[in-house]
C-alpha cells in the first residue's frame, strides 16, 4: 500500500486488513471495469461475460480515449482522433452527442 | 494481456510514452489536428459533391484542417522527432532510423535531401514491384520517394487486399492530407488491389475479414500473434498483407507512432517486458531507476519475433504470386449462374445471379432469389472483380421486408466456375447469407437438394434437385446417392430441377451422401438420420451491441439445428452431425453470475417466432442500478416439438461390450442383440425439445476501421 492512501472508512478497513508484505496488488493489474479479452469486437471481461466491465460505459469512455484507448473500439486521443470529445463535452450527460468515427 | 505493471512503473511508463509520442508527433500536431476527424457523413458528402476527402464539408463542426500550413508545419519538426525517437532503441531497434517518417512521408520532407542520399548509398537491390499507375506517381511520389526502376518507397514492398489498401488510403487522406477525388481514391485502390494485391490462396484466408464476419475463430492462430496483433484487429487484416522484411519491421514503427500505448498493451510481450521483479520491496526511486534500466534495455520483443515470423510467412513474393502475377488476365464472369445458400433465422437460399459485362472487371448484377421458400424477389446492383477473383458488389432491392441494401464479397474459384461469400448489411455487418455460385454452363451441374434430411427408413420420398443443363432423357439409373439410398423414380421438372424419388432402407448408415448424376458430381448431399436427438443453438454464443439512440443496435440471429447423436451414439460429441434447421419457440433467460442478477429485463428482446433479438436502447439507464447500460449476458432458449423416431436402443449394449474388454473381462457377444433391434418396430415419437445457446449484449463502438466504402466507389 505504498502509492494508495486510504481516505475513507473502507478503505481503512481494507488498508488494515492487506498484508503489509504481498501489497495490493488488485490495482497493479487491469484497471477494474476495463476489457480483458479483445478479440476484436468481442470485448469482454476476464470471465468471458460483461459483469466486470464498467457500465454505463459513457461515464468512463474518455479515459479509454485519452489514456488506455484500444483504437480497435475507441478513437484515439493522440494521433488520429483528437478532436474526438469536442462534440460531447460530458460523456455520461451528453452521449447521444457522440461522434461516432468511420476512418 | 500484457496489462500487469507496478503502479509507479506503469505511470512512469505512460508517462514515458506520452513524452515520446508527444515529442515524435509534435511537428504533425498542426497538420492532423484539422483533417484527423472524418465522419461517414462526410465521406458520403464527399462522395456526392465530388468535393475532395480532405476538405470539410461546411456542416462538420470538428473539421477545420489548416490545409494551406499543413504540408509545410510537419517538415520542421520531423527531424527533432527523429531524434527523440532513437534514444529509446527497445520500442523500434530496426525501424528507428525512420520512425515515424517513415509512414509519414510529408514529415519526413524536411530531411528528405538527405535521407534519399543515405537510403540509396545503404540501399542493396531490393526487390520490389514496379509502380506504373501515373496517378499514384502524381500524387503520393511526393513523399513515396523513386528508388530506381519504377520502383516507389513502401508502396513497391506491398501487397494487400482491396480493403487495406483502402484503409492505407484513407490514412494518407486523413493524416498526411492527401488531396484527391473519390474518382482518384476509387482509380488508385483499383490499381493496387490488381498489380499490388494478393494472390488467389492468400486472399482466401483472408476473406472472412472482407466478409464482416460477427462469428470467426482464429483460435488456430499462433498465440503470439494472436497477442501481439489480434488484441485490437482480427488477424485478417494482418493476413491481407504480404511484405517484404523491412516492411513488415517498418509496420512496428508504424503502430507506434500512431498508437505508442501498444507497446506494453501487445507488443512488448506478457508482463510488458517487466515481469519477475520485486517492485513491492523497493522505494518509489528503487523502482523507476530500475524501470528505467529496464526500458531502456536492447532487448527482442514479443512483436520482433512475430514479425521476423511474418516476413518469413508472408512475404512479399510467393510461388503462389509469382505464378499468379503471370497469369493475371480478366476472367470474364458474364453469364448466369445458380445460387445456393443459406441466412440464419430465415433458411436455405435458392437462387439465380445474372451478371451483365459493363466494363473492364465491371459488371451489374440482377439476383433473383428465394429466402427460406419464400416467394422470388429480384435484387439489382453492380460489381467489381479485383485482380481477377475477387468480387466485391452491392445490390438494392424495394422488396417490402427485405434488407434494401446488400454489400457482397465474394472469391472466385480457381477453375473460375464457382464464387463463394456473403452478402452482408447491418449497421455492424451483422446481417448476412452466405452464398455459393455455381456458373451455369452447357455441361449438366447438380446445385442443391431441398428439404434434403431423410429419414432412416424412407419410402418414395421425393427429393427436389437444381442444377442446370439436365437433358430431356434421364432415368433414375442415372443418379446415385450411396449405400442405402435407391432411386426408384426421377422426373424433369425443366433443364435446371429434376423430382427424383428415393427410398431409404432401414439398414443404411447415417449420415451424408454425396449424390451424383452420370459423370457429374457436384456439392449436393442427402443428409441420412434415423431420429433427432437434440437440439442445437446456432450460433452458441452470440453477440449483440445496444442501440438505437446514438448509433443503430447490432442484432442478432438465432437458429436452432436439428441434431443426430452421430456414429458413437453418444449425444454432445464430435461426430453429432446437423441433420437440418428446425422451427422453434425464442425466449430469453437469465445467465446468472452475480446476485439478483437482472440483465434478462434489460437487455432487449427476442422474437419468439424467428430467433431474431434486437437489443434495447444505448445509454444509461435510469432504470437499472448505477444507470446501467442495457447490456448483460443471457441464455437463449429453444423449445420446439418434433417428431421423430425413438432412438434406436441398439447402440448402447453395443458400447458397453466394446467398453468392457479393456478391462479384460466377459467379451460379450453384441452381436446377438443388433439383430434384435433391427427388427423391432419403429416407434414415432413426439419430443418436446429445449436448448440453450448464451448472448452476450454490449456496448457500442464507438469507431469501425472496417466500415468499408468499395460500395460507393
Amino acid at each position: 500500500m505504498k502509492h494508495l492512501q486510504p481516505i475513507n472508512r473502507k478503505a481503512r478497513l481494507l488498508a488494515a486488513r492487506t498484508d503489509e508484505r504481498s501489497g495490493a496488488r488488485a490495482l497493479a493489474d487491469i484497471p477494474f471495469g476495463c476489457s480483458t479479452q479483445l478479440d476484436p469486437g468481442w470485448e469482454v471481461d476476464s470471465q468471458g461475460g460483461t459483469y466486470g466491465l464498467c457500465t454505463p460505459v459513457e461515464r468512463d469512455l474518455y479515459d479509454c480515449y485519452h489514456t488506455c484507448y484500444w483504437p480497435a473500439q475507441v478513437p484515439d486521443a493522440l494521433t488520429n482522433f483528437p478532436k474526438w470529445s469536442n462534440s460531447c463535452g460530458a460523456a455520461a450527460q451528453d452521449w447521444a452527442k457522440i461522434d461516432l468515427v468511420f476512418p | 494481456m500484457s496489462w500487469r505493471l507496478p503502479p509507479a512503473a506503469g505511470v512512469a511508463l505512460l508517462a514515458a510514452s506520452l513524452a515520446l509520442s508527444a515529442t515524435a508527433i509534435r511537428g504533425r500536431d498542426e497538420s492532423t489536428r484539422g483533417a484527423g476527424h472524418e465522419l461517414e457523413a462526410r465521406a458520403s458528402a464527399q462522395a456526392t459533391q465530388g468535393t475532395p476527402p480532405a476538405t470539410p464539408p461546411p456542416s462538420s463542426p470538428n473539421s477545420a484542417p489548416a490545409q494551406s500550413t499543413a504540408p509545410a508545419a510537419p517538415a520542421e519538426s520531423a527531424a527533432p522527432a527523429q531524434g527523440q525517437a532513437a534514444p529509446a532503441p527497445s520500442t523500434a531497434p530496426a525501424a528507428a532510423p525512420q520512425t515515424p517518417g517513415a509512414d509519414a512521408p510529408n514529415a519526413a520532407r524536411g530531411g528528405d535531401a538527405d535521407k534519399k542520399k543515405d537510403d540509396k548509398k545503404d540501399e542493396k537491390p531490393r526487390k520490389g514491384l514496379p509502380v506504373t499507375e501515373p496517378l499514384i506517381l502524381a500524387k503520393c511520389a511526393g513523399c513515396h520517394f523513386d528508388l530506381g526502376e519504377k520502383k516507389l518507397s513502401r508502396i513497391s514492398f506491398l501487397r494487400k487486399t482491396p480493403e487495406a489498401w483502402e484503409l492505407s488510403v484513407k490514412r494518407m487522406l486523413r493524416m498526411q492530407n492527401v488531396q484527391l477525388t473519390p474518382d482518384e481514391a476509387k482509380q488508385i485502390v483499383r490499381y493496387l488491389a490488381n498489380d499490388h494485391g494478393l494472390a488467389r490462396g492468400e486472399a482466401q484466408r483472408a476473406m472472412y475479414e472482407v466478409e464482416r464476419r460477427i462469428h470467426w475463430s482464429e483460435a488456430e492462430a499462433d498465440k503470439d500473434l494472436r497477442s501481439t496483433c489480434g488484441e485490437c484487429h482480427t488477424l485478417g487484416r494482418v493476413l491481407s498483407e504480404r511484405r517484404d522484411a523491412d516492411e513488415w519491421k517498418l509496420l512496428k514503427a508504424t503502430h507506434l507512432a500512431f498508437f505508442p500505448l501498444a507497446q506494453w498493451q501487445a507488443f512488448a510481450g506478457d508482463g510488458g517486458g517487466f515481469e519477475g521483479i520485486d517492485w513491492e520491496s523497493m522505494s518509489e526511486s528503487e523502482a523507476e531507476a530500475e524501470f528505467e534500466r529496464r526500458r531502456s534495455e536492447k532487448r527482442a520483443d514479443r512483436a520482433d519475433k512475430v514479425l521476423d515470423k511474418l516476413a518469413k510467412d508472408l512475404p512479399l513474393f510467393t510461388p503462389e504470386w509469382d505464378h499468379w502475377s503471370v497469369n493475371r488476365r480478366t476472367v470474364p464472369l458474364a453469364g448466369a449462374w445458380d445460387v445456393t445458400g443459406h441466412e440464419v433465422g430465415r433458411g436455405d437460399v435458392r437462387g439465380v445471379l445474372a451478371i451483365t459485362a459493363t466494363g473492364k472487371d465491371e459488371y451489374t448484377t440482377e439476383w433473383t432469389l428465394s429466402v427460406g421458400g419464400a416467394a422470388e424477389l429480384v435484387r439489382k446492383g453492380k460489381g467489381v472483380l479485383y485482380a481477377g477473383f475477387q468480387w466485391r458488389g452491392k445490390t438494392e432491392t424495394t422488396s417490402a421486408g427485405e434488407e434494401p441494401e446488400l454489400r457482397e464479397a465474394l472469391l472466385l474459384s480457381e477453375d473460375w466456375n464457382e464464387l463463394r461469400g456473403r452478402l452482408f448489411t447491418g449497421e455492424y455487418s451483422e446481417v448476412g447469407l452466405d452464398v455459393t455460385l455455381r456458373r451455369r454452363t452447357a455441361l449438366t451441374g447438380i446445385a442443391s437438394i431441398d428439404d434434403a434430411a431423410v429419414a432412416i427408413p424412407s419410402s418414395a420420398r421425393v427429393l427436389d434437385v437444381r442444377g442446370s443443363g439436365f437433358p430431356a432423357a434421364l432415368a433414375a439409373a442415372d443418379f446415385h446417392a450411396g449405400e442405402g439410398v435407391t432411386i426408384t423414380a426421377a422426373e424433369r421438372v425443366d433443364d435446371g430441377h429434376v423430382r427424383l424419388t428415393v427410398d431409404v432402407d432401414r439398414k443404411a448408415k447415417r449420415g451424408a451422401r454425396e449424390l451424383s448424376f452420370r459423370a457429374v458430381r457436384g456439392d449436393a448431399r442427402v443428409v441420412l438420420y434415423d431420429s433427432i436427438d437434440w437440439i442445437r443453438v446456432a450460433p452458441e454464443l452470440g453477440l449483440a451491441r445496444v442501440g438505437g439512440k446514438m448509433r443503430p443496435p447490432q442484432t442478432e440471429r438465432f437458429e436452432a439445428v436439428a441434431m443426430n447423436r452421430g456414429e458413437d451414439d453418444e449425444l454432445y460429441t464430435a461426430d453429432d452431425y446437423a441433420v437440418k434447421v428446425v422451427p422453434a419457440t425464442w425466449t430469453i433467460e437469465e445467465f446468472p453470475v452475480r446476485e439478483n442478477d437482472d440483465d434478462a429485463q434489460f437487455v432487449g428482446a427476442i422474437d419468439a417466432r424467428t430467433g431474431r433479438f434486437t437489443p434495447a436502447l444505448d445509454g444509461p439507464n435510469p432504470a437499472r442500478r448505477w444507470s446501467a447500460n442495457n447490456i448483460g449476458e443471457v441464455y437463449v432458449v429453444a423449445t420446439c416439438r418434433l417428431a421423430t423416431r425413438e432412438t434406436p436402443v441398439k447402440p448402447k449394449p453395443a458400447k458397453k461390450a466394446e467398453a468392457k474388454p479393456e478391462g479384460g473381462q466377459d467379451a460379450a457377444p453384441p452381436a446377438a442383440e443388433a439383430p434384435k433391434e433391427d427388427d423391432a418396430p419403429i416407434r414415432i415419437v413426439e419430443k418436446e425439445f429445449r436448448s440453450h445457446g448464451r448472448l452476450l449484449v454490449m456496448v457500442p463502438l464507438y469507431i469501425d476501421w472496417n466500415r468499408f466504402q468499395w460500395d460507393k466507389r
